[in-house]
């Protein structure tokens, strides 16, 4: 029982309520991050992290919330992660937050954290919280990897910083700017909209 | 296989011209410019309107014209093809294919490219005449040192004669050449209705006053008039402002978006870093298309039911 | 206390943000030596690389820089003095306006100005991918040994740009990054600036 909607929970997060190309939320980190590969990743990982814990950590007081006041404790609480998930990348890993800057801090403005504590924490046991969030931050990470192979390979010739492309490549500017994201994030959605059209069709013509 | 689109024949007649005049500046590559520029539209559209089951429109013809227009004369092949690849497939099919693109698909593919390969396509201007003789050989990337175009060197401070920019031999892009031919088009163009007047007239003047006010107001990096003449300036007003699908339809709108059009080409070129401001301004104007038409309806709308108001209350006296 | 009530709410509200404080105090404090010990290797290991003092891991570059290097303060610029090789180098840290804030180099050279010895960035805020590449060993490589005649590095940028370093050591002149002409040109102006104050003495 509990293994087929922690399932369902994942196939959910993964594809078929996928925060990028069905909800569109966090689209504008989306556009930042995904010209590099290794960016893309710490950065979907800190925003998978965060949003696990705060889900949970909501989850668990959610008896105890008032109402009045519930956004600005959600606020508090994810704030609470992602300014954690910052000193300890200052002091544990000083060129991956130097690299990332600004952006640690701007997981706070992700909408799919806001997204998953109001429509599920709040209504959820913290252990399956958990379990959405992180798999809400692994659909997440899904679809900016892919995103982030292309635009780095087109972009600097380069995959995790190895050299894939030959010595005469003439690298895609555009590809490292923000609107070349644009052209991926729409792709995606219209081959996953696509595709979900194509099996809802597929399962109803098996019903008949 | 093709949609008889006769206003689209006409535009490709008045291209023709230009088309010959290029093959002598700058050799028989133009020609290969072209063919991989049309092959590669009609192939993209041809794949598209295969699943769809349309035919392929004849606008393809013009859009894979103009774009090859608009790159410099030495630009790597394999840089036309992903261009004009991106302006039929994402500035164009993804919309819906003809009728439906909201941005003019051969703009929309030059900056994609320029954008992307500044550098190599900012090194592929050379000098023109004699069937490209400044280019070393016939259809190979040219090893000659590669020319400065009319604008950049008005705009570093140099002096281009009037007459080169008339008759087209200066450096630039392969269809900006001569203004005498641009111009003959787009009488031809105008007299045969397949371009709006409207919309060539009020680029021009949007362009015109803003480029001469900066100029006569003393601004420090204005450019001299002649400005005009060099760079696709009108090139853009004749051919790609009058694009009938991405301009708008009423007259009043039609005036808005070619001044707008006009005056944030002179701001881009005398004020940004970009060489040439074009693409930009017309994206721009492509942008603002259907908001223009929509005002001027609803304007004309309210106008109407004051008049029936009105004359509704006088009936009733 | 019912969980609406205007006392419930605030000492919840009270509660929560200060546990959370506290927790984030904590995490702060006991990671403070890090940080500061982190903050410390990459201004010594900058100089060094400016330098061109190869090192091997934290502990051999602050051993390095405390045995080669002679760190000078005056006028709330610090600068560095060593000899590498048996001649004597002059570095700088040197801030200027990017594109987006402010780049602060270390900039090493012989003390007349006319020769780079080598350059590091400290901080950047430009453009990932684009001026953030400043950083990378290409383009801060074009400026090892190269001659500054009338300590000045010419910056090709903008369209001129190949994108490709420049190799030529005498000539004076680096290349930019193809896409990133503002951050190049400001880059090229902050070396000049910091050439002049080699010039000058260094602190001053």
């Amino acid at each position: 029982m509990k293994n087929s909607k922690m399932l369902t929970v994942l196939k959910d997060n993964l594809w078929t309520n996928n925060p990028i190309f069905i909800q569109i939320l966090g689209i504008c980190s989306t556009l930042a991050v995904t010209n590099n590969v290794r960016n893309t990743l710490i950065m979907s990982a800190g925003v998978t992290f965060a949003t696990a814990l705060s889900s949970m950590t909501l989850s668990a007081m959610k008896d105890l919330l008032p109402r009045k006041v519930r956004m600005i404790i959600q606020v508090v609480v994810m704030s609470f992660y992602v300014i954690l998930l910052d000193i300890l990348l200052r002091a544990y890993l000083p060129d991956v937050s130097k690299q990332l800057g600004p952006y640690v801090g701007l997981i706070i403005t992700n909408c799919i954290l806001m997204g998953r504590a109001e429509a599920y924490a709040a209504a959820n046991k913290p252990l399956m919280s958990f379990w959405d969030g992180l798999t809400s931050g692994l659909g997440y990470m899904a679809v900016l990897v892919v995103i982030s192979v292309i635009r780095e390979i087109l972009g600097f010739g380069t995959l995790l910083g190895f050299r894939v492309m030959p010595e005469g490549f003439v690298t895609w500017t555009i590809m490292i700017m923000a609107p070349s994201a644009f052209f991926f994030v729409a792709m995606v959605m219209w081959w996953a909209k696509t595709e979900q059209a194509k099996r809802e069709t597929a399962k109803k013509e098996a019903k008949k | 296989m093709f949609q008889k689109q006769p206003m689209m024949r006409r535009v490709l007649y008045a291209l023709a011209p230009i088309a010959a005049l290029a093959i002598w500046l700058y050799g028989p590559r133009v020609i290969l410019t072209l063919a991989v520029s049309l092959g590669v539209g009609v192939l993209v559209e041809y794949l598209f309107e295969k699943k769809k089951g349309g035919k392929v429109s004849e606008a393809v013809l013009v859009t894979g014209t103009l774009f090859a227009f608009s790159m410099p004369p030495a630009a790597p092949l394999w840089i036309v093809a992903i261009g004009m690849a991106f302006a039929i497939f994402m500035a164009k099919e993804v919309y819906g294919g003809f009728g439906r693109n909201i941005f003019n698909p051969a703009i929309a593919g030059r900056l994609f490219v320029y954008i992307s390969f500044a550098g190599v396509l900012g090194g592929s201007f050379f000098e023109p005449g004699n069937f490209g003789a400044a280019a070393g050989s016939l259809f190979g990337r040219p090893d000659a040192v590669s020319g400065a175009t009319a604008l950049a060197t008005l705009r570093s401070g140099g002096d281009v004669p009037i007459l080169g920019l008339l008759l087209g031999t200066r450096a630039g892009s392969i269809g900006e050449s001569s203004i005498i031919l641009i111009a003959g088009a787009a009488i031809y163009l105008i007299a045969t209705k397949t371009a709006q007047w409207r919309l060539i007239l009020s680029t021009v003047l949007g362009g015109a006053v803003v480029a001469a006010a900066l100029f006569f107001a003393g601004v420090k990096q204005a450019l001299p008039m002649q400005s005009l003449l060099a760079g696709s300036f009108l090139f853009v007003a004749v051919f790609m402002a009058t694009d009938p699908v991405s301009a708008p339809k009423k007259p009043a709108a039609q005036w808005a978006y070619g001044l707008l059009i006009g005056a944030v080409i002179i701001v881009i070129r005398t004020f940004s870093l970009f060489p040439e401001g074009t693409s930009f301004a017309l994206l721009l104007g492509n942008t603002f298309a259907s908001l223009f038409d929509k005002i001027v309806t609803d304007a004309a709308k309210r106008k109407a039911a004051l008049a029936a108001a009105a004359t509704g209350t006088e009936a009733l006296k | 206390m019912k969980k609406d009530s205007t006392l419930y709410v605030v000492l919840f509200t009270f509660i929560v943000c200060a546990i959370f404080v506290v927790v984030l105090a904590v995490a702060n404090e006991g990671t403070k030596g890090l940080v500061a010990a982190n903050k410390q290797f990459a201004t010594q290991s900058a100089v060094l690389g400016a330098f061109g003092i190869p090192f091997a891991d934290a502990a051999d570059a602050s051993a390095k820089y405390a045995s080669e290097v002679t760190e000078e303060k005056s006028a709330g610029y610090r600068s560095w003095k060593a000899t590498v090789a048996g001649t004597g180098y002059t570095a700088v840290e040197q801030s200027g306006a990017g594109l987006w804030g402010t780049i602060t180099i270390i900039l090493a050279a012989t003390p007349d100005g006319q020769t780079v010895r080598g350059v590091r960035v400290l901080a950047q805020l430009e453009t990932p991918g684009l001026g953030g590449r400043i950083e990378e060993p290409w383009f801060l490589g074009q400026y090892e040994g190269e001659k500054a005649p009338d300590g000045k590095v010419i910056m090709k940028a903008g369209a001129e740009a190949s994108g490709k370093a420049d190799a030529d050591k005498a000539n004076g002149r680096v290349e930019g990054i193809s896409g990133a002409t503002r951050t190049s040109q400001a880059f090229g102006s902050i070396i000049d600036a910091g050439l002049e104050r080699i010039k000058a003495g260094g602190g001053k």
